[in-house]
């Protein structure tokens, strides 16, 4: 069916049960390749050859990327936009998909820091290289999901209780009190401890 | 004034409504329990599905920004380009 699309050379690749489609020349990108299915893409030696394109095949990706590094719909959307607007203005077109993706990573990069320096005074924004080199990746989210799962399965019991009340079960910090047998007060030193402890358990996953 | 604890409990409960937190200085090791705390609201189930509203809005954001650029670029060709270039 690829073929009948986009006449041209392709090499196959499945990587996390997702097909990929490497074009082996230059052809202009759709979005997805494979109309109906949004687990092809099109992602190397193809060209984009305009903005609307550029902007359906990447919006979902940058916009998850950004949510993640957020966690809040508010921002997340208008970080997404802020990527856009400032990669843009900086692409002319046609262009490789890579110099796209390179461009609109940069944006994201900038944004992010940008981000947390401004509305939280970080000096030098730690922005993971390796995690945001990833918009593009097809990796499923449910990937975060389960990174997340594994964090919290290796805190202590008091620390995994008192985040699962609150981000799984969505408790406010009274009820998550009540639930632990704790003062409110309390529950938000161990909300903090346990917060803390939970960045010391990702750190040390990813290295 | 607001202690850390109480600034972080605050961040956490504006991500768990999904409102825009708050802003606050925040010092390197407040800044550790708020991004592992974003990272885990982020991590909910179908939290970071973004809605079609937005996605048409943004469209419609893109629209303006490359028709003005491209409106630029014809207008003033080599400044545009070295305008952006900077």
């Amino acid at each position: 069916m690829l073929d009948r699309l986009y006449p041209g050379t392709y090499r196959y690749v499945v990587e996390h049960d997702q097909l990929r489609v490497l074009a082996l020349d230059h052809l202009p990108i759709g979005s997805p390749a494979g109309s109906g299915s949004p687990e092809v893409y099109v992602l190397e030696g193809a060209l984009y050859t305009d903005w609307e394109t550029v902007y359906q095949v990447n919006v979902v990706k940058v916009y998850r990327l950004m949510f993640a590094r957020v966690g809040n719909r508010p921002d997340a959307e208008d970080l997404t936009s802020e990527v856009f607007v400032k990669s843009l203005p900086n692409l002319t077109l046609p262009s490789t998909v890579s110099q796209v993706h390179a461009y609109i990573n940069a944006a994201a990069r900038s944004v992010l820091a940008d981000h947390w320096r401004r509305h939280y005074g970080e000096p030098q924004a730690d922005i993971e290289v390796d995690n945001i080199s990833r918009p593009f990746d097809l990796t499923p989210a449910v990937d975060d999901s389960d990174r997340a799962g594994r964090i919290l399965s290796l805190l202590p019991d008091r620390s995994r209780r008192i985040l699962e009340l609150r981000f799984l079960r969505g408790c406010s910090i009274k009820q998550a009190a009540n639930e632990m047998g704790v003062s409110p007060g309390n529950a938000k030193i161990l909300q903090y401890r346990a917060l803390r402890l939970a960045a010391e358990v990702g750190e040390r996953m990813l290295s | 004034m607001r202690s850390p604890v109480d600034w972080i409990a605050a961040f956490v409960e504006d991500l768990i409504r999904n409102r825009r937190p708050r802003r606050f200085k925040a010092s390197p090791e407040e800044m550790v329990a708020l991004r592992a705390a974003a990272a885990l609201s982020a991590a909910r189930p179908g939290a970071n599905r973004p809605s079609r509203r937005f996605i048409d809005q943004v469209c419609a954001d893109v629209d303006l920004t490359v028709g003005a650029v491209l409106a630029e670029r014809r207008r003033h060709p080599v400044e545009a380009r070295e305008r952006m270039s900077t």
